[in-house]
């Protein structure tokens, strides 16, 4: 059994007995790894304000290779995020990227740039403005990259002609768009050609930059069903993510 | 692990079942009630066929009550003025417990969970939003300090914004008796920011 230290986000939780919590982590050094904080949920718990879903923390525990769940036995707290908290937007935004990197990362492979990506956007949440969304298109198109599925925005599959402002077919298993002239055998969902200036934009811009995005709704539309199209058929067993559902209906049909 | 009788091992299973008891705890408790008198038994056993056949929820809260509506809806002594809203009845009994507080409550059942697809209309926000109106002043959010808890309150400010009332969240902070240097970072912070003038 190993003693470990790393620093790590917590992607969600689960209550556990009477006061105990497991926690689904994405660390730093070792990937995403799932620990039992016992007592966490005791208000005289040292873990307390630590285990909350997007809240960046230090932590120490114990591994043992042969079982999934170690045991967490110290973690400090690195960033609340604490405007993040308390925000219907940026909570369900911030879960939303929290969910995704739950659902597609499954082994304990460590990956440091996935957690640095995490990490920035949660930053951004936290102290940016103006149209957050782009920040989550931010960091899907960069994780997309990160896992090894980069997808292809501005030539065409199959001719590799320019796809410029006369947009394509997407082809989200072959990982990107093919022309107006390839795509009348293949078909696909059509994409107009300033929807893909945005992603390709956002494969290069810095993280500040993005919330100046200021897209149509129909482009909103079309690269939200983009990136929901290409994760299902990047990662095994992915369905819609649930946060960003909820958020959907909280910003496109607000109850008051 | 078997034992010598077949009710025995049932009882055992069936009290191991609840939460925090193990099966070492539903032995000890077994073999409790086999030295108790038989009308104690009888109690316990009439007691819990009671829970289930005469305790329900409240038409109006949604609190756990054997009356509908509960003895806090039917109270008029109570300040029909103000309404707090909690997450489960655990919480009301936690608030009656401390005391202080008159008025009425409202149980939402859960909170707003986007990683567990827990929304809006899994929790009784709809049945709170019909309860505001006259006499109602007042709506005291004391969903629990997390980030599920702190965005449903979120929403509830959202959607009772409208309603012309006023909206309150009960305070963070540090606990009586605690002391400035074990608390986490964010606690502080929160009871920075919710200070009060004195």
């Amino acid at each position: 059994m190993a003693i470990l230290k790393t620093d790590a986000v917590v992607l969600k939780g689960w209550k556990m007995g009477e006061t105990s919590k497991i926690l689904s982590l994405y660390t730093k050094d070792f990937g995403k790894v799932k620990v039992v904080a016992k007592g966490g949920r005791n208000p005289k718990s040292p873990f307390r304000g630590c285990l909350e879903p997007l809240t960046t923390i230090r932590i120490i525990y114990y591994d043992k290779r042969t079982r999934d769940l170690q045991l967490l036995s110290k973690a400090d707290l690195i960033d609340p995020h604490s405007r993040i908290i308390g925000d219907m937007e940026r909570t369900t935004l911030g879960l939303a990227a929290a969910e995704l990197v739950d659902r597609a990362v499954t082994g304990e492979e460590s990956l440091p740039q996935v957690y640095d990506l995490l990490t920035s956007v949660l930053r951004g949440f936290n102290e940016q403005e103006d149209f957050l969304e782009a920040i989550l298109w931010y960091f899907e198109s960069h994780f997309m990259h990160l896992m090894g599925y980069k997808p292809k925005w501005d030539h065409c599959l199959d001719c590799n002609q320019s796809l410029g402002k006369e947009g394509g077919f997407f082809q989200p298993q072959s990982g990107g768009l093919v022309c107006s002239q390839c795509g009348v055998q293949k078909g696909g969902l059509v994409v107009e050609g300033e929807t893909l200036e945005i992603l390709f934009w956002l494969q290069r811009c810095g993280l500040e930059e993005v919330v100046q995005l200021k897209p149509s709704p129909s482009q909103k539309s079309e690269i939200r069903k983009m990136f929901d199209l290409y994760f299902k058929s990047h990662i095994d067993h992915m369905q819609s993510l649930r946060s960003l559902g909820f958020y959907y209906q909280l910003t496109d049909h607000p109850s008051s | 692990m078997e034992y010598s009788s077949e009710i025995l091992s049932k009882i055992i299973e069936a009290f191991s079942r609840l939460p925090g008891i193990g099966e070492k705890s539903a032995q000890r408790i077994v073999l409790f009630l086999l030295k108790e008198d038989r009308h104690e038994v009888d109690r316990l056993a009439n007691a819990i066929l009671d829970l289930k056949e005469k305790v329900g929820q409240c038409s109006i809260c949604f609190n756990l009550t054997e009356r509908d509506p509960c003895r806090f809806c039917q109270d008029a002594q109570r300040d029909q003025q103000t309404i707090c809203v909690v997450e489960e009845p655990k919480d009301i009994l936690a608030i009656e417990k401390a005391g202080g507080y008159r008025g009425l409550y409202h149980v939402l059942g859960g909170v707003l969970a986007p990683l567990d697809g827990i929304g809006e209309e899994d929790i009784r926000i709809k049945e709170l939003l019909v309860r505001i109106r006259p006499p109602v002043k007042e709506v005291i959010i004391a969903t629990n300090p997390t980030v599920e808890g702190e965005m449903t309150a979120a929403h509830l400010v959202k959607l009772l914004k409208s309603k012309r009332i006023k909206i309150t969240r009960i305070a963070r902070g540090i606990p009586f008796g605690g002391s400035l240097e074990f608390n986490d970072a964010v606690t502080i912070a929160k009871s920075i920011e919710g200070r009060a003038e004195m």
